[in-house]
């Protein structure tokens, strides 16, 4: 009785909205209760721990990247003059003050844009002259690990492709991916690492991520697992993402194989693509990577990505002789097992059936 | 914080406003984001109801408690952009997300042991969403259980008993731990 009155109180002071009789009664308990005054003790000693929300997203970059957007914003809508009306010379020369800075960061966006130009089309010529391309297939029910000349291994999941040039020079790293692979780019300050991926381009400097950007699939995912890159949106050149360790980006993709799935009109442009932080995870195993380890894990996927990721990593195909099967939610995870026995597994929880032909698969 | 608000009310001091942001943005983002789970949202959710404060600062001082204020206005402001994107007319605040949320013991403050610590860390980490939000606002937030009784729309009872449902299950955990405290002489 006496216990539970303890927690009852406990909460109200913890809440801060205890009165100084109820303080005084728990006082009194607490020294016939000396092990509940451990209890409060603890209670009283938990502060949210930094470390995990800000391992992911720092607070300083919060604030700082935050305030200039801000201050971006005051400074371009409407309707944020001075209410009052009393002109003050200080806010006039705020104002001229930060006119003359808007031209002048416009005046080097404009350089460095000018100068980047001309870097790329030297870089450019110089390049296409001095290097071949190779390219890497992977043809479904296989994987495959590749060391590029700079050092830097992309280990590429069934049904990939990737393109990259023989040597790389000395200024510029550039492949092309289709499909999906995890990259470890050894770190080269003065040469950036670019992916060409569908409708994205990621930049980096030195880390290890995954990319998923298979033409049917209806996202482009980007899971950096360590370091930084950015991440850019071919037909929003000015749109640059950064990602920061334990994030994933995924961009809606419009598979040209697919016409018929048409994007809900009312999908804004903030929905086209969206930044998660991953939840945490016992020694980076995470889904999106899951498929290193040859695993294959499932939670919750609509039946007709899985049959994808079977198809893909088994090398069959499947056909869905029963089209309402496809919006099945599947969740399991598949290691050792043979085609035969994920599909036996899969017949537990979710009710079909299913023929095999050669490489075809029909589900029923 | 009041003398902040004086100062951008009546001087249009925009330091105080810097102030004011720099204290606020990291528990509001980590609130928003709650609701949203989308990092750039979040973001614009919280500049969003900074700007709007900014633009309304002749009237800064109608405002009873900053606090409250702060919370409602990105609860608010979550819920359009919800509505928006999803056309669900209320939030539901089941949905709160707060997996990114963990409170951990200080050491310094209490005589727990690293296996301790974590115990009650992941047990903090597995309350139901609500209870954690609440446990979060008034823990780390500093908030009291009115103030957040206020700001999610519910009645301060509620808050205390998501609260005693919190300290019950530490309560639990910690009984094999319970130990007499040696106190200070």
């Amino acid at each position: 009785m006496e216990k539970s009155r303890i927690i009852e109180l406990m909460a109200k002071k913890t809440g801060n909205s205890a009165s100084d009789e109820e303080l005084s009664e728990l006082a009194a308990l607490l020294s016939r209760y000396p092990d509940y005054a451990y209890l409060q003790e603890i209670v009283l000693s938990l502060k949210g721990s930094r470390n995990h929300f800000e391992r992911n997203i720092p607070r300083e970059e919060l604030v700082n990247h935050g305030w200039q957007h801000l201050t971006d914003r005051l400074n371009t809508e409407p309707g944020n003059e001075v209410e009052s009306g009393l002109p003050n010379e200080r806010s006039f020369s705020n104002q001229f003050h930060l006119y003359l800075r808007r031209w002048a960061a416009a005046a080097a966006i404009f350089v460095c844009a000018c100068a980047s130009l001309l870097y790329y089309r030297s870089y450019y010529n110089k390049s296409q002259s001095a290097t071949v391309s190779k390219t890497a297939v992977v043809h479904n029910g296989s994987t495959s690990e590749i060391t590029l000349s700079d050092g830097t291994r992309v280990r590429l999941n069934a049904g990939s492709k990737l393109i990259y040039p023989e040597h790389f020079s000395n200024t510029s790293r550039e492949v092309t991916l289709e499909g999906e692979a995890f990259f470890e780019v050894t770190q080269s300050a003065n040469a950036p690492f670019l992916v060409h991926a569908g409708k994205i381009k990621v930049r980096v400097l030195g880390t290890r991520f995954n990319i998923k950007a298979y033409k049917e699939d209806a996202d482009i995912e980007t899971t950096l697992i360590s370091g930084k890159v950015q991440v850019m949106l071919n037909d929003d050149e000015e749109k640059k993402i950064m990602l920061f360790p334990h994030e994933k980006l995924t961009v809606i993709n419009e598979p040209k194989s697919d016409p018929v799935k048409v994007r809900a009109p009312e999908v804004s442009n903030e929905l086209r693509y969206q930044v998660q932080v991953l939840p945490a995870a016992v020694n980076n195993n995470y889904v999106e990577t899951a498929w290193l380890d040859h695993k294959m894990v499932l939670s919750n996927e609509d039946f007709e990505n899985v049959a994808r990721l079977l198809e893909r990593k088994y090398d069959v195909t499947v056909y869905f002789d029963n089209s309402a099967l496809k919006q099945e939610h599947i969740s399991g995870v598949f290691e050792k097992e043979n085609i035969t026995q994920v599909l036996e597994i899969l017949k537990m929880t979710t009710r079909f059936n299913y023929r095999i032909n050669g490489n075809e698969i029909h589900l029923f | 914080m009041n003398t902040l608000l004086k100062r951008i009310q009546f001087e249009n001091d925009e330091t105080a406003f810097k102030e004011l942001y720099e204290e606020n943005v990291f528990k509001l983002f980590q609130f928003a984001y709650a609701f949203i789970q989308n990092k750039q949202l979040a973001e614009e959710i919280v500049n969003d109801v900074f700007l709007k404060l900014w633009q309304k600062r002749g009237s800064l001082d109608s405002i009873k408690n900053i606090n409250v204020y702060l919370y409602v206005a990105i609860k608010n402001t979550a819920a359009n952009y919800l509505r928006k994107l999803t056309s669900k007319k209320n939030i539901d605040h089941e949905r709160f997300v707060v997996t990114h949320f963990y409170l951990s013991p200080d050491p310094e403050q209490a005589l727990i042991t690293n296996e301790l610590k974590k115990t009650i860390e992941s047990s903090i980490d597995q309350l139901p969403p609500k209870c954690k939000l609440i446990f979060k606002l008034v823990k780390e937030d500093g908030l009291s259980s009115t103030e957040v009784a206020e700001i999610l729309e519910i009645s301060y009872k509620t808050v205390n008993t998501q609260l005693t449902i919190a300290l019950k299950k530490l309560e639990q955990l910690l009984k094999p731990f319970l130990k007499p405290v040696h106190l200070k002489a």
